[in-house]
């Protein structure tokens, strides 16, 4: 929108300088006009077709030089106020009204300046041609070479002493080439020149109109394209990612054959065993296959909840880390009284697991990294888990896009670390918030409702 | 690109439509096709009235018919000294203004000075008008009809008098006038009035 608004008004600005550049252009030319004057003037004295015809195509160019200013000024100016609104009748009406006004204001009193028509019209044909090719981020070629091309390809008709009858040789230069090509009897040569070069630039004009709109579809095509490649990707990863959950629920899921084996032979063992002694190990290997198997539940399904302390929780979380790492530290910091959570053990120790590597990863260049780990409580009853560090930090403009599934700076990851952790911390009715300053650190906060009980109690 | 070609065709159409439009016939009184006797003896001074290139083609003309003559676009009184005749070449072009570092004012001025010094010198006074109606403004007109007070024959391209305006004023001002077709054509009233 920001952008919109200063193309718009760089778009007005630059369409009020153009027509007050051909305010100034005339006079700007002066010199030029003398030396045209002087060509024609030697044509007729050696009566040279040849001299004419240099003389001829200057005239051309000077009277385009002259002109474009203020065609390609008045479409500027009419491109500007109709950047969003788009309005046909006005993006086609207003640039020749606009130049007519201008013109009638300003040149009135000007006796070299030409009919009004003539430009009105070759604005009119450029603003067919110019909206035609599409604009958009192109815009400043259709607005120029478009112009340019029409403003060229009339102003070759005005030295054609044919078209001189029915008023098309505007302005003086171009009536003194006439004259002159009649005395000189070049009137064939400027007739058949200047209708081919009308012709050459203008279909130049079309063909330029239909590049630029082609370009222009090119680019929309290909954004598309894009756009649909990123779809693509995305939805090969999750299936990708569906199929490797489906792979290790399997993995997982055989684990628990050979466990009903260790369960059901330490059964016949503590009906066969005397020894009170090895009695109290089979007890501890069944205990020990129980928790095996309540694990593996909590792995396989999400919905798998049981109650436990912030303690054991974090207890579990830093046998997964390395407290010291060379340059980088981390420290636990659990306040007292925390409430009872209701969690899937595994899945959200991984989750916080996950983002505490990430905070080592951030720290890995950073001279003294330190990582902070801290559980508070809030009025709410909520558990809020603070994973703070002084790395490298997060750019603004990513910060919406790390949740993402897919999402990893990493060229070895597989981009499941985040992701993963907001269906985790989502999946257990929790928030997930970061604050990132680059260069300065990062914060992220879990928070994870807890048990409403009033009996509660967690030791640190 | 069907469309935007027949809306280019139609408006190309239409300009040459309107463009035959604005070509209205001639006044139909077209003179005398040249004069029965010379007026104009040699040496003819050709100047222009205005700095257009008419009066250059003029004197081109004029030495192809091996008429004695002398172009200068800015001609003073003192160039009258050893010419019999006068011929000036309407049609203020302010480009050529511009070119020869004149304004308006001032070629007014010098013409005056110039046809007074001719008159002075009962010289004879051709006045011709070759550029059409684009040289037609009323600055054109009103020194035309100036200059017709001292003129002793008038030359127009048709042209220039699309609306009759100078087969009124000879008629007004009973000058030998002459319309010819083309700008080739004031060859034959130009070479009457010299021989």
């Amino acid at each position: 929108m920001k952008k919109d608004n200063q193309g718009k008004l760089f778009s007005i600005l630059a369409g009020i300088g153009l027509l007050a550049l051909s305010l100034v252009i005339p006079d700007l030319l002066e010199q030029w006009r003398r030396i045209i004057v002087n060509a024609l003037e030697n044509s007729i004295w050696q009566e040279d077709k040849g001299l004419l015809m240099l003389a001829a195509a200057q005239v051309v160019a000077h009277n385009s030089v002259v002109m474009f200013p203020n065609v390609c000024g008045s479409l500027v100016l009419t491109y500007g106020f109709t950047i969003k609104g788009y309005n046909k009748l006005l993006r086609y009406g207003l640039p020749p009204v606009l130049l007519n006004l201008f013109n009638y204001l300003a040149f009135k009193q000007l006796d070299y300046w030409p009919p009004l028509a003539v430009p009105a019209l070759v604005t009119a044909l450029a603003a067919l041609l110019a909206w035609r090719s599409g604009l958009g981020s192109t815009g400043l070629v259709p607005l120029t070479l478009i112009p340019a091309l029409i403003v060229l390809s009339i102003n070759s008709l005005s030295v054609s002493p044919y078209l001189a009858d029915y008023g098309l040789a505007r302005g003086d230069l171009s009536w003194e080439t006439v004259l002159a090509g009649k005395f000189l009897k070049g009137e064939n040569l400027l007739n058949s020149t200047a209708i081919t070069f009308f012709l050459i630039l203008l279909a130049m004009a079309l063909v330029a109109t239909e590049l630029i709109a082609l370009h222009r579809r090119r680019l929309r095509d290909a954004e598309e394209l894009r756009k649909y490649e990123l779809q693509y990707q995305h939805a090969q990863f999750q299936v990708q990612e569906l199929r490797v959950i489906q792979e290790m629920h399997t993995l997982v899921h055989d684990l628990k054959t050979p466990l009903t084996t260790i369960q059901g032979l330490n059964s016949l063992l503590q009906m066969a065993l005397r020894d009170e002694q090895l009695k109290h190990y089979t007890h501890h290997i069944e205990g020990a296959v129980d928790n095996l198997n309540k694990m593996i539940s909590e792995i396989l399904y999400d919905d798998v909840r049981k109650e436990v302390s912030v303690a054991e929780l974090i207890k579990y979380v830093r046998a997964h880390v390395l407290v010291e790492v060379r340059g980088q530290k981390i420290t636990f910091h659990l306040s007292e009284h925390l409430p009872l959570l209701e969690v899937n053990l595994i899945r959200l120790a991984r989750a916080l697991i996950n983002l505490i590597e990430n905070a080592f990863t951030a720290t890995s260049g950073v001279r003294e990294g330190r990582i902070e780990v801290k559980a508070e409580s809030n009025d709410r009853g909520e558990v809020i888990f603070t994973i703070a560090d002084n790395g490298v930090g997060i750019p603004e403009h990513l910060l919406e896009d790390i949740w993402a599934s897919d999402y990893s700076t990493k060229s070895a990851s597989s981009g499941l670390g985040l992701g993963f952790v907001k269906r985790v911390v989502e999946n257990h009715h929790g928030v997930l918030d970061i604050e990132s300053q680059p260069g300065r650190g990062t914060i992220v906060r879990v928070m994870i409702p807890g048990v409403r009980r009033h009996d509660q109690n967690s030791g640190n | 690109m069907d469309k935007l070609l027949t809306t280019l065709f139609v408006l190309i159409i239409t300009l040459v439509a309107a463009g035959c439009g604005v070509n209205p016939g001639t006044s139909g009184d077209r003179g005398i096709p040249n004069l029965p006797r010379p007026i104009a003896g040699e040496r003819a001074l050709v100047t222009t009235a205005g700095q257009g290139l008419d009066g250059l083609i003029v004197a081109k003309y004029a030495t192809k018919l091996n008429i004695k003559n002398y172009y200068r676009h800015r001609a003073e009184p003192v160039d009258l000294q050893d010419v019999n005749s006068l011929i000036i070449t309407l049609g203020f072009s302010p480009t050529g203004l511009e070119a020869a570092y004149m304004d308006l004012a001032k070629e007014k001025q010098r013409l005056k000075e110039l046809v007074g010094a001719a008159e002075k010198a009962k010289m004879p006074i051709i006045l011709i008008h070759l550029g059409g109606m684009e040289r037609r403004s009323p600055l054109n007109d009103e020194t035309t009809r100036e200059l017709a007070e001292h003129t002793s024959y008038l030359v127009v391209v048709k042209e220039s008098n699309q609306d009759g305006f100078f087969t009124g004023l000879a008629r007004e001002k009973h000058l030998p006038f002459t319309e010819v077709s083309s700008l080739e054509g004031i060859k034959v009233p130009l070479n009457s009035a010299f021989r």
